[in-house]
């Protein structure tokens, strides 16, 4: 961090976006060794997968950002992406999206009750739930996979809109409205004073629980529509999908810059670092590498983020800190 | 007298700081010397050159007559120097024994098991040293900030450091505990320890220390036997100019009565407490450490529940139960607690700033906040209140105490309230911060603001109020106005030996 | 005074609640014969669970050990054929030592918080076994000598129950009685203050990890024993359930205080569970619902007994 704390002038800077230039610069990178990444479809593809991620990620850096995660996302996803791909059929996309969306909100609000409402720390009401959505998940569909008859569906997680992937369109106004939302509105504000410091939030007159139990609404609202786009791009859901997202979704927070201690973040770095994965991940599978191999090398570059992005021990001091502090007020 | 510690030339620079620029003096062995100045002096950086925190960039350090290197915690104790910090290095899950010793626990020979019983008695031997009564196996969570507090002595006194270096060590203690410290400070002095306090109650300084050391801006001013000098005179070294009206003379009061408060009781906390408040009167709250003020004050304004009795604001019964409804009905809150409590560190100084009226500084019904209106509120009150700060985007973090606490006054200010309630405002801000804040408190009660003020400075607490109340065990023992208040009848209210009411005026 | 007994003894009552429960509604499952089973499927559990009681005492999460777990099974898989069950082991418990210490020293050297540090190395040692194992499954066939682990008995009592009691005595001896164990809770506590008060901070966070690891190599070859095969893909999951018996146990999540005792507790309550709605003939995914709301039931309890006894209105 600066030492005075003041911002950096112009637009973009290496502390601020440090991300963007990682992504530029592993795209320069690619380019120059590898003929496919001199064609622009690779890039529609890899803003394509970023979203799968990324939209979920918005939620969670709203989660992050007010000190709480959420660890059910993964489980959630499954719930959601199986109840969006039965009802589409009968409710069309508007209302489909509509629907998905409440719905993650709504299993968002259970998670917050728990959180904010029976003061269970969310480390652990989160791990629960990660349970329980996906054994939910596998009573209704009786562990088998359900599919969509309307071909159109799949438009929402495999077409293209003016040039642009469609999910990736929901990204970028996703990521648009929810920077609006956390930088312009009392409602944003509120979620970083609440990172910031609990008490000092409780004196100012934020109804703290409210809040908190609205944010991990959104994440689940955002966690419904990414699996709207997630069951649209694979025709179809299971129970047993996408095991381990939250920990991706994380992730992709995280290397953006949000720091686990709360506090502070953004959403368009988030979305950056959603690109950056994806990027990686196409990269491997065009340099052929091992699929194995290639769990090692995001573990290690997921070290190499961490390390560098300032989530250091005094961080984490100061984080079990304030959720101590949380948790007495 | 052979010196214990020997600072020359020491200076050091953090990138935009000159935290400290050629400081030398000497500290004779056996001593205690304290060590005053402004924030932003120099002194909790010299502190932490000698705890082994920092190193210098110039300048040598000679412990007990040789050269010394410290260059972390371990090479500081080594050469027998221990640092009490306000936040104490203590693990709260574990005893009071296991703190002490925790890094050379008693085995039993040649397997690694704990000796307990031994470990006890050697615990109750170093405690018995400072005639100190505290069970070895208590758990640190549950000592009080004073125990603890000696627990780090025993601390310092197992690892035989010769010098014990004190970073304000009566912030968060009642009188009694002083008396306790000072006690205890003398014992160590008979034991040939050399004491280092930094502290920024002059009071305390005349009352234990033999000289004094004055830092002003990083640079070193003077060094003088605390018997030939006078608190003025300090801090006239510490300021650099004559502080005229140290204390501005209190506000008249009269007005309509803003606050009432009527039998006011929380079981355990206060009980039957009734008062009123008028519009630009300040009001004092006197009272001992866990008399019951602090809940008082967070009662009024709704962090926490009352059993019986009422609150009026402008006449009217109000239901106060969240700051919320308090904030509504106008009352301000600021705490003593700035880190925690005041503060929202990594948002910016604007942030800070606005966030109690952002509804009112928004359009589109409440959804967007206006940024230019946003900036015209921070300039307002950075004039009002002389804020400083390099950007309004600054994160709040890296100001001083002082500008802080204006900052955190400043938003309670935004609210238009009309009633303001201070809880220990000025602790921990240096004289010149601590001069502006009183400046402050009598313009906004001439502005027509009602403040209750609770400060455990006395002379601060009579001068700035209009009229004082002492409570005692959580009952209203005083109620003094005009020439009524006075240091000894204060005293004796906040101890129950006597109860004293003023002719209302 | 009592809220500190509440914490400590919760599980206790949670447990003989449910046991009671249960032995209600089936009988069967306070028969000899089914408390020698439900132990020794406890074990694979709350063997690995002893270790994490160190790490979530200590501060820290291992959130790696499902891969260390997969990768153990993979290490006998494919050399138990090869050089015997006494070898292999010895062989997986090296590897372990080194995965734990490995670590230890990302969290210790590159400053990275235990939580995102080992969710990293989860991925790359899941990475690690499937590339060892080409990702195909490593069965043994024959030198079924590992089943001592599942079958086997000592005097008649059941191999694995024999080291969940042994592992569980030697957590609690040193937890209780050895200047480790105090370091551990010291740096749960307060890592700063440890620092200064001259504990070997880095030391005990990654002998910390070498034993989370350790225990983690036990319990993987009592599932090699049971599944007789090596797969990079088991233990999804299985740092979750070692956490939850952990937490549920009584170990402060926010370190410094730790229940050994608890733990074992809280594993073989979710045994119990498992294992009672397994008798009541519930199929497979009700468990795992049911486990996840006792979990929750169980942890609003606590919340709501703490908040009772921290009166603030």
């Amino acid at each position: 961090m600066a030492e005075t704390g003041k911002p950096r002038a112009g637009l973009i800077n290496a502390r601020e976006h440090g991300i963007l230039l990682a992504v530029l610069l592993f795209w320069a990178v690619c380019a120059a060794t590898n003929g496919m990444f001199r064609d622009l479809s690779t890039y529609s593809s890899i803003l394509r997968e970023s979203s799968f991620v990324g939209v979920a990620a918005i939620g969670m850096t709203f989660c992050i950002i007010s000190g709480d995660f959420d660890l059910s996302v993964g489980s959630m996803l499954s719930l959601l992406g199986i109840a969006v791909v039965a009802m589409v059929g009968k409710t069309g996309l508007f209302l489909g999206t509509l629907a998905v969306t409440l719905l993650g909100a709504l299993c968002g609000t259970f998670n917050g009750l728990l959180v904010a409402g029976l003061r269970i720390p969310a480390f652990i009401a989160t791990l629960a739930m990660y349970y329980i959505y996906r054994a939910l998940a596998y009573i209704v569909t009786n562990g088998n996979p359900v599919q969509f008859q309307e071909p159109w569906f799949t438009e929402v997680g495999n077409g293209s809109l003016a040039g642009v992937p469609t999910p990736f369109v929901f990204f970028l106004v996703l990521v648009a409205a929810g920077t609006f939302l956390l930088r312009k509105t009392p409602f944003g504000r509120s979620i970083l004073a609440i990172g910031n410091s609990a008490r000092a939030s409780q004196i100012s007159g934020i109804r703290i629980a409210r809040v908190r139990v609205f944010i991990f609404a959104l994440v689940g609202a955002f966690t419904g529509i990414a699996a709207m786009l997630i069951s649209s791009r694979m025709w179809s859901a299971n129970s047993g999908m996408k095991i381990g997202y939250e920990f991706d979704v994380i992730a992709a927070v995280v290397l953006g810059g949000t720091s686990l201690a709360g506090g502070k973040g953004s959403l368009v770095n988030t979305l950056f670092a959603s690109i950056f994965f994806a990027s990686l991940n196409t990269a491997m599978n065009m340099f052929h590498v091992n699929s194995f191999m290639q769990r090692v090398v995001i573990g290690i570059v997921l070290l190499f983020a961490f390390s560098l992005s300032g989530v250091r021990a005094f961080i984490s001091e100061r984080l079990r800190l304030k959720r101590e502090r949380a948790l007495e007020t | 007298m052979p010196t214990a510690i020997d600072i020359r030339n020491v200076t050091k620079t953090f990138p935009g700081v000159a935290a400290l620029t050629d400081v030398s003096f000497a500290v004779r062995s056996g001593e205690v010397h304290a060590v005053v100045g402004e924030n932003g002096a120099g002194k909790s950086t010299l502190m932490k050159i000698l705890g082994g925190v920092y190193q210098p960039d110039r300048g040598e350090i000679d412990i007990g007559g040789k050269r010394a290197h410290i260059r972390s915690v371990r090479d500081a104790v080594d050469h027998g120097i221990s640092v009490i910090y306000q936040e104490f290095n203590l693990m709260p899950e574990l005893t009071v024994a296991e703190n002490i010793f925790a890094a050379d626990l008693p085995t039993v020979p040649f397997l690694p098991l704990v000796r307990r019983g031994h470990l006890a008695e050697r615990t109750e031997a170093l405690l018995r040293r400072l005639a100190l009564e505290l069970p070895p196996s208590a758990y640190v969570k549950n000592l009080s900030v004073s125990q603890r507090q000696m627990v780090e002595i025993a601390k310092a006194l197992h690892q035989d450091s010769s010098i014990l270096i004190m970073d304000e060590p009566t912030a968060a203690l009642t009188a009694a505990e002083v008396d306790t410290l000072y006690r205890i400070i003398r014992t160590l002095k008979a034991a040939g320890k050399t004491i280092l306090y930094i502290s920024h109650r002059l009071k305390e300084i005349f009352d234990v220390a033999d000289r004094v050391t004055v830092l002003r801006d990083g640079r070193y001013v003077g060094t003088e036997a605390v018997s030939s000098i006078t608190q003025d005179a300090v801090v006239r070294m510490m300021v650099g100019r004559d502080v005229q009206h140290f204390y501005p003379s209190a506000a008249s009061s009269g007005g309509e009565v803003a606050l009432e408060v009527r039998n006011l009781t929380r079981r355990g906390a206060f009980e039957d407490i009734t008062f009123t408040v008028r519009k630009g009167e300040v009001l004092g709250l006197a009272g001992l450490m866990g008399s019951g003020r602090e809940e008082l004050m967070k009662a009024l304004y709704g962090l926490l529940a009352c059993d019986a009795g009422e609150i009026l604001v402008g006449g009217r019964a109000a239901g106060i139960r969240s700051p919320r409804d308090a904030i509504a009905l106008g009352l301000g809150f600021v705490t003593e607690d700035r880190k925690e409590a005041g503060i929202f560190p990594l948002m910016s100084v604007k942030e800070n700033v606005s966030l109690n009226v952002l509804r009112r500084l928004s359009g589109f019904g409440g959804l967007s906040i206006d940024a230019r209106r946003e900036r015209a509120l921070l300039a307002d009150y950075a004039t009002f209140l002389n804020l400083r700060y390099a950007s309004e985007d600054q994160a709040i973090m890296y100001l001083s105490g002082g500008n802080q606490q204006k900052i955190v006054l400043a938003r309670a200010l935004a609210a238009e309230c009309g009633i303001l309630l201070l809880l220990e405002p000025t602790r921990g801000i240096d004289v010149g911060a601590k001069a502006e804040i009183y400046h402050l408190i009598g313009e906004l009660s001439r502005k027509g603001i009602a403040i209750i003020l609770v400060s455990s400075d006395l002379p601060e607490l009579m001068s700035v109020s209009s009229r004082v109340l002492v409570i005692w065990q959580g009952k209203l023992t005083g109620d003094l106005g005009g020439s009524d208040v006075d240091e000894t009848t204060i005293m004796q209210c906040a101890t129950g030996s006597r109860r004293f009411t003023s002719e209302k005026s | 005074m009592l809220g500190r007994i509440w914490e400590d003894y919760f599980i206790y009552l949670v447990a003989a609640v449910t046991l009671a429960v249960f032995g209600l509604l089936t009988p069967n499952i306070l028969s000899a014969a089914n408390v020698v089973n439900l132990l020794t499927n406890a074990a694979t559990v709350a063997i690995a669970a002893a270790g994490m009681t160190f790490a979530i005492t200590g501060g820290g999460f291992d959130l790696s050990i499902g891969s260390t777990l997969a990768l153990t099974t993979c290490i006998l898989g494919k050399l138990v054929p090869r050089m015997g069950v006494g070898a292999a082991f010895a062989v997986a418990l090296a590897v372990g030592a080194v995965l734990g210490t490995l670590n230890g020293l990302i969290i210790t050297k590159f400053k990275i918080q235990t939580f995102v540090a080992t969710l990293s190395t989860l991925i790359i040692y899941r990475g690690l076994a499937l590339i060892y194992t080409e990702g195909r499954d490593a069965t043994l066939y024959a030198n079924l000598g590992i089943k001592v682990f599942t079958s086997g008995d000592i005097a008649g009592l059941p191999v694995p129950v024999l080291l969940m009691a042994m592992v569980f005595l030697v957590a609690l001896g040193v937890y209780r009685l050895t200047p480790f164990g105090v370091r551990v809770r010291s740096i749960g506590s307060n890592l700063a203050a440890s620092r200064i008060s001259g504990i070997p901070v880095d030391q005990t966070i990654i002998a910390i990890f070498v034993i989370t690891a350790v225990t983690t190599v036990i319990s993987g070859t009592l599932l090699t024993s049971q599944l007789l095969t090596g797969n990079g893909r088991v233990g999804q999951g299985f740092e979750l359930e070692a956490i939850t018996a952990t937490i549920l146990g009584g170990t402060s999540l926010t370190g410094g205080k730790g229940n050994v005792l608890g733990t074992l507790v809280a594993a073989l309550l979710l045994t119990i569970i498992a294992n009672g709605l397994n008798l009541l003939g519930l199929p497979d995914q009700y468990q795992r619902l049911a486990k996840g709301l006792i979990f929750i039931a169980a942890l609003a309890l606590d919340s709501l007994g703490r908040a009772l006894r921290h009166r603030r209105t």
